[in-house]
């Protein structure tokens, strides 16, 4: 048996796995409604004629139909690597561009794997990739107005999910925890919105600087990275912060300007 | 260097030179493109590979060198042995910190 007949085999047992699904299957399923005789007599004299073309059915099947079938959701695959905010122009133009060619590189590649692996096992054809973004968007969302709902009633844990788009009913709750929530729970929604965007259009975390617990501020102090800027006001406050340790931590961060600079002012 | 916190220069030109227009975002793009690559390759070859022997000079340090009730021949004892080890657990760190997408330690 040569190389080639082996790989074609392989290919065929391999591509085997996406027939367990009858969709996957178009050539068959048509061969077999059309073609097949129902009559038993029929089906036994047909059989020279049915087996080779039901071998054809296959073949077309692994090697044709299906592969054009998945195309697209491997196309939607490999779109993967330039949706959702990829890449981030806005925010991260030079590390984007430093990137860009790498993306374009593995987008073939990604398209390759995925249309291959989706050509030959059985993935779940029914869920469609926007149905699934949809679902994964509703469960975001409520888990985090699950999380928001916590705040408002005392609750404190970390947030670990992703923020998703914050629709009017969402910003109104994010509004409402940081109102209500108690100090851990407006320490947990100051970090959130320190490392995103869209809850940063609703909290400012230099707002946890002016917070009326002292943990609040001195946490706050601690996780600020040092790009983070805070007004020359803010940071006068904190360096005379009633607090010994936050005084201390605004102090070091924010070390006060040299009385000639103070008087040149 | 998957880490953005670990990529200095990048983040540097993200944050000082990048135009707000999107019109001279693309204008610039053929100058931005080698630009940023030129900013990876400096971050991976040799800003973050610095920046991190502090913190793996710490790590080493914090292990061996750091000692709380220890009595003085136990400490004396074991000072050869820390001293075999030390270039070894400096460099495996050193390696860890340059290659994997570990955060420094912040100062």
């Amino acid at each position: 048996m040569t190389r080639s007949t082996l790989t074609v085999l392989s290919c065929a047992l391999l591509a085997g796995c996406a027939f367990t699904r009858r969709e996957n299957r178009p050539v068959w399923n048509a061969f077999e409604q059309k073609l097949v005789p129902e009559d038993q007599g029929w089906f036994i004299a047909a059989l020279p004629l049915t087996v080779p073309g039901g071998i054809v059915a296959i073949l077309a099947d692994t090697f044709v139909a299906h592969p054009i079938q998945v195309a697209d959701d491997a196309w939607d695959d490999a779109g993967w690597l330039w949706r959702n905010g990829r890449p981030d122009f806005e925010e991260r133009y030079y590390s984007e561009m430093a990137f860009l060619p790498v993306r374009t590189a593995i987008t073939p590649v990604a398209f390759l794997g995925s249309f291959l692996g989706r050509s030959m096992f059985a993935f779940d054809a029914a869920a469609d990739p926007e149905a699934e973004r949809a679902q994964w968007q509703a469960e975001a969302r409520t888990r985090f107005a699950a999380w928001l709902d916590a705040l408002q009633q005392g609750g404190g844990e970390q947030y670990f999910g992703a923020v998703p788009e914050l629709d009017d009913a969402l910003a109104q709750s994010v509004v409402a925890a940081r109102k209500q929530a108690n100090a851990i729970g407006r320490l947990q929604l100051y970090r959130l919105a320190l490392h995103n965007s869209r809850l940063r259009a609703l909290v400012d975390p230099s707002d946890a600087l002016r917070d009326a617990d002292p943990v609040v501020r001195w946490s706050m102090l601690q996780s600020l990275p040092q790009e983070f800027e805070v007004a020359p006001e803010l940071q006068q406050l904190l360096r005379n912060d009633a607090v010994e340790t936050v005084r201390l931590l605004a102090r070091q961060r924010w070390p006060e300007p040299p009385p000639a600079a103070q008087k040149g002012k | 260097m998957f880490r953005t916190d670990n990529r200095r220069t990048l983040n540097l030109l993200d944050r000082e030179l990048a135009p707000e227009d999107t019109a001279a975002k693309v204008a610039l793009a053929p100058l931005a493109l080698p630009a940023g690559i030129a900013a990876f390759a400096t971050d991976l070859a040799v800003v973050h590979p610095i920046a991190t022997i502090d913190d793996a000079w710490n790590d080493t340090e914090e292990l061996l060198w750091h000692s709380e009730d220890e009595s003085a021949l136990r400490r004396a004892l074991v000072v050869p042995l820390a001293a075999v080890a030390t270039p070894f657990v400096f460099a495996g760190d050193w390696f860890g910190r340059w290659l994997l997408p570990i955060t420094s330690e912040e100062k």
